[in-house]
């Protein structure tokens, strides 16, 4: 059952909050590799790297949260393109902050001095003939820093560095495809429930689902046969109808009117021709103006609802057919 | 279409006889159907239209199609930086023969009036129109002079070009009803365009006259009968209200905005023919009602975040009114309780049926 619409943006955030914890620890896998590569220099950050790379995370998952909140109010109405680019916030939120993380553990705690090769290897690169160059200079300078910084800081294992960022890579990919796979599947839910594939897999999933549509269309019919008032009992119809279309898959957004909804509908292949348009219509005329209802109008309320209940019934039935629902369903 | 004086319309026959006249503009402006029914709800409303797009759209010939068609008296100044407030309002003279000051009236006593590019005067002369605008009266030389009935501003406004410009003050701004954008036709309906220009001899489309000021003034009143339910009262409030909380919204919409709300959905309720207003008659208005009169944080232009943008947002956030009625005692607790998709058939209808329906809630 389709029902996307109630709490659209539940699955997002799970999902980015599952991303989070993982990037959380994979910056912690990082930051413990780095510490083995023994990267911890003299550099400016040398000593507070980890409580600043948490405080990046920290103000960085802050500033995520807010921005999505934002982006929430903002494109709730949007365009899918606007949607889809504001989705991307909070990934970009994460990947920058992981960046930034990275960056300074990798960068900030470093020595200023160059890791240098060894000084054999400079006087190697010597040129015999010695002519136009001074061949002491290199050596010199690796001689006069090598004895000082080799006991402080062991020269740096690339090989370990590399595997350190092979893993944090793998892991990044990892997560991206978790958020990509979680997008997918909400756009899948979101695009189901206004799509017949809604109507089809909900019904296929649930076989209550013909149940509730008769048990809506039937609380209509009994609203309009037993209210001695056709103004309540035509509010009563339609918010039946619009119960029936909520198990159907396309439920009323809080912000909906009753025509944005019929559309949906409409869009869906739930209700077809004049007959839900003609509810709606009097559905409007009942519920906000003080007109007096009268007895035709309850009448073609009713026949609005049979044949909305007829054409929901036959959807029902293809459902069946098509998916093999044992269920007889009599709307 | 008879252009006959009527003293009363119904609303349903207001709505018929504003179609009428949108069916002939149509004719001279082409596939500008949605802007010209918005403009059409600013004129029924009894409000002031600023329309702004891009030059060559179309802005200058609605408005004088719609003079044309309604039958209203029309003039039109072109904003320029020089002009003189009273080069708006009007101004005394010396007669020589009687020896008298004598006021004569400037473009402003006109039943429409057309402010071409509004923006390009300073705003001392854009101040001019608004007492004009928001009490239809001209006050010179310590003697008020009220003006015509109906009296429409329809001012065109270039969201372009800013060199040798003033941007509207927002006191102004809020004086306008609704703002408009034309946008470019689709090139179907382009092509269209130019076919007709090329199938007539003349430069324009000459339009016939299906109205006068006494009919418009009459379906301006058929608004009057229209009703507005407690509920579309409240989501009304909540809409503009909305406004005001906004976190991308400094300065949100006035109360004159609400009334704006109000005045356009029952427009838009007489040209569907309705004597009542629906969520969709305020929901349709509410970005021309209200777009134009908040002012969005300054760090959003960073965003290309414009204000149509937060209110089309704002207005798909805002719950609309639920499909049972609130009891009378829920209402205290206000029209954003969460929607029930149960059916309550024997809730209580707060309006119970008055056998005169000629007798409007919200007048």
């Amino acid at each position: 059952m389709a029902r996307g619409n109630d709490n659209p943006r539940l699955g997002a955030r799970l999902a980015a909050a599952l991303g989070a914890a993982v990037v959380l620890g994979m910056a912690a896998v990082a930051l413990n590799a780095a510490r083995g590569t023994g990267l911890a220099g003299d550099g400016p950050a040398k000593g507070t790297w980890a409580l600043l790379a948490l405080g990046i995370v920290v103000v960085g998952w802050t500033l995520a949260i807010q921005v999505r909140r934002r982006q929430d109010r903002l494109t709730a109405g949007g365009t899918p393109t606007q949607s889809r680019i504001a989705s991307l916030v909070l990934p970009g939120f994460i990947l920058m902050g992981l960046a930034t993380v990275v960056g300074v553990t990798i960068l900030g705690t470093r020595s200023v001095q160059l890791p240098l090769p060894q000084p054999n290897q400079g006087v190697a690169v010597d040129r015999p003939t010695g002519a136009g160059r001074t061949p002491t200079a290199l050596p010199s300078y690796g001689s006069a820093d090598q004895p000082s910084s080799a006991p402080s800081s062991p020269p740096v294992n690339f090989q370990d560095l590399l595997i350190g960022f092979l893993v944090f890579l793998g892991v990044v990919l990892v997560v991206l495809l978790a958020v990509v796979l979680s997008r997918w599947l909400i756009a899948r839910r979101r695009a189901g429930a206004v799509g017949e594939d809604a109507v089809d897999g909900g019904l296929d999933e649930d076989d209550g689902t013909g149940d509730a549509l008769a048990g809506a269309v039937q609380a209509g019919r009994r609203a309009l046969a037993d209210d001695p008032d056709p103004r309540t009992a035509i509010i009563a119809c339609y918010a039946a109808m619009e119960k029936s279309l909520a198990e159907s898959g396309v439920s009323r957004r809080k912000a909906d009117t009753p025509t944005e909804l019929l559309q949906r509908a409409a869009e869906a292949g739930l209700v077809q021709g004049h007959a839900a348009q003609t509810l709606t219509d009097l559905f409007g005329e009942a519920r906000y103006s003080t007109h007096p209802m009268g007895e035709h109008q309850r009448d073609q309320a009713r026949a609005a609802l049979e044949s909305i209940g007829a054409h929901l019934a036959a959807a029902a039935a293809e459902a069946d057919a098509r998916f093999g629902v044992r269920e007889e369903v009599e709307i | 279409m008879t252009a006959t004086v009527t003293d009363q319309l119904t609303p349903q026959q207001a709505g018929t006889r504003a179609h009428a006249v949108l069916d002939e503009i149509e004719r001279a402006v082409v596939g500008k159907r949605a802007a010209l029914e918005l403009v059409m709800l600013g004129v029924l409303a009894g409000g002031h239209v600023l329309i702004e797009d891009l030059p060559g759209l179309g802005k200058t010939l609605l408005a004088r199609s719609f003079s044309t068609v309604l039958g209203l008296d029309f003039r039109r100044i072109q904003f320029t930086p020089d002009l003189l407030p009273s080069d708006v309002t009007g101004a005394p003279f010396y007669d020589q023969r009687t020896g008298e000051m004598v006021f004569r009236p400037g473009p402003v006593f006109a039943h429409l009036l057309l402010a071409d590019e509004i923006n390009r005067t300073p705003p001392k002369t854009q101040a001019a129109l608004l007492e004009a605008m928001a009490e239809a009266q001209v006050s010179t030389d310590g003697v008020t002079r009220p003006l015509p009935k109906p009296f429409v501003v329809i001012a065109t406004n270039n969201p372009i070009e800013y060199e040798g410009t003033y941007a509207l003050p927002e006191a102004q701004l809020d004086r306008f009803l609704l703002r408009v954008r034309m946008g470019y036709l689709p090139v179907s309906e382009e092509a269209a365009m130019l076919r007709r220009r090329l199938d007539r001899d003349t430069p324009e489309a000459v339009l016939n006259t299906l109205s006068n000021p006494g009919e418009v003034v009459a379906m301006r009143d058929a608004l009057e009968r229209v009703e507005v339910n407690d509920d579309l009262v409240d989501y009304i409030i909540a809409l503009v209200d909305a406004t005001r909380r906004h976190a991308q919204i400094q300065v949100g919409a006035s109360p004159r905005g609400g009334l704006a709300l109000v005045q356009l959905a029952r427009a838009r309720a007489v040209m569907a023919g309705r004597d009542y207003v629906i969520p969709e008659d305020v929901k349709a208005v509410a970005l021309p009602a209200l777009a134009h009169r908040v002012t969005l944080k300054p760090e959003l232009w960073v965003r290309r975040i414009s204000a149509d943008d937060v209110i089309a947002g704002l207005v798909q956030s805002v719950p609309t009114p639920q499909t049972t009625p609130v009891p009378a005692q829920g209402r205290a607790q206000g029209a954003n309780a969460p929607v029930p998709n149960a059916p309550v058939p024997n809730a209580p209808v707060p309006n119970a049926p008055v056998p005169n329906p000629a007798n409007p809630v919200g007048a």
